[in-house]
């Protein structure tokens, strides 16, 4: 019967937790929503204003008017300096580049992440980009790589190039 | 109760002199926003852990104390996980990884265990806040610290935690790369450590 005590104590935590749980979820939920889409909206701005978002496979496609206007595909490189980089790749319906994000990183702080665009305007170069772009580092090709992240610039250049091509 | 306030906050200090916790300490001390963040959850967390764990202190034997002891600050930390994700969801993605370490932060077992276990619920309550008090503002002195030094800037991204609009303060265009990764941090907590004993010699 010793344990009985600690038996209720563990009882009532995990009744507050779940209590807890059922009383935030739907917000917490609303919350994520919330911010994938207002990145997504950004990522189309230029496009439209008022982009209708759906769910596909490998990304999203984005609506104007009930046509699509534009495609915007995940994409993952593991040639990063340390592990993998998460990236969304957003064109327009003839593979011009609109925009992309980096969602999820651990390149070195202050060298690669640069990546960054709350940190670097660095990504923003890929904008008008198509397949037959130069997809390489300048001066062979026409991406400005970023000093002393070479290998965080590379990797971000081929896999960005790859979803174009795929 | 002018004891605990002055344990707390300088003579036992749980950043300082305890060296508790650190885990946290350096790893988000980045920039302020952050060390608020993690250092305001904390102080939540510990209050609130001391308060519950000196309610039930009579009702625990020896073997069974240490584990419902965790599993009370779990519990907290937990909660404030998930209210974070509710009210401060931007905040929630910088610091969320270091919220669920909250749980190892040793500071908390050890008031638990060492203080709030032996002593009256509102002594206790008193002693965690105070003691997250002082973890609060030497990891905010630090944030500072490192993020002037590492990135030129001061409070930036701090809309996230208050809501208001954006008040960075751009200090230069640029910092030492060094502030920003681990080994700043160290350096940062020496030099505080010392700056502490300077003062105190002083003092004597």
């Amino acid at each position: 019967m010793k344990l009985l005590k600690p038996a209720l104590l563990a009882l009532s935590c995990a009744l507050l937790l779940a209590g807890m749980n059922l009383q935030t979820r739907g917000v917490i939920d609303e919350n994520q929503t919330f911010f994938e889409q207002k990145l997504l909206r950004q990522m189309v701005s230029e496009l439209t204003n008022s982009p209708e978002i759906v769910d596909t496979e490998t990304g999203y496609k984005v609506l104007d008017d009930q046509e699509t206007v534009a495609l915007i595909q995940r994409a993952v490189t593991e040639k990063g300096y340390n592990g993998d980089i998460n990236l969304l790749v957003a064109y327009t319906t003839d593979r011009e580049i609109i925009s992309v994000r980096v969602t999820e990183h651990r390149e070195t702080p202050g060298i690669g992440d640069d990546i960054d665009i709350s940190i670097s305007p660095w990504i923003s170069q890929f904008q008008g980009k198509t397949a037959d772009s130069e997809w390489s580092l300048a001066p062979a090709g026409e991406i400005d790589g970023i000093t002393g992240a070479t290998i965080t610039s590379r990797a971000v250049t081929v896999a960005v190039s790859e979803v174009l091509t795929r | 109760m002018n004891s605990i306030a002055r344990d707390g906050l300088w003579t036992n200090n749980p950043a300082l002199v305890q060296l508790l916790g650190l885990c946290p300490l350096l790893a988000v001390s980045n920039t302020v926003a952050t060390s608020l963040g993690l250092g305001i959850t904390t102080l939540l967390v510990l209050t609130l852990s001391n308060l519950v764990i000196s309610l039930i202190r009579g009702l625990l034997d020896e073997e069974t104390r240490l584990p419902v002891q965790i599993m009370i600050i779990a519990t907290f930390v937990t909660l404030a996980d998930l209210l974070l994700q509710y009210a401060f969801f931007e905040l929630h993605q910088r610091i969320g990884l270091f919220v669920a370490l909250i749980v190892t932060n040793c500071t908390l077992l050890g008031r638990a265990e060492a203080f709030a276990s032996r002593n009256p619920i509102l002594a206790s309550t008193y002693d965690g806040f105070m003691m997250g008090l002082g973890f609060l503002f030497v990891l905010v002195i630090m944030g500072a610290v490192r993020e002037i030094l590492g990135q030129g800037t001061l409070f930036s991204n701090l809309h996230l935690l208050t809501g208001l609009p954006d008040v960075t303060i751009h200090v230069a265009d640029s910092g030492f790369l060094l502030m920003v990764l681990p080994p700043g941090a160290f350096l940062t907590l020496g030099c505080l450590i010392a700056l502490k004993n300077v003062i105190d010699g002083a003092v004597r």
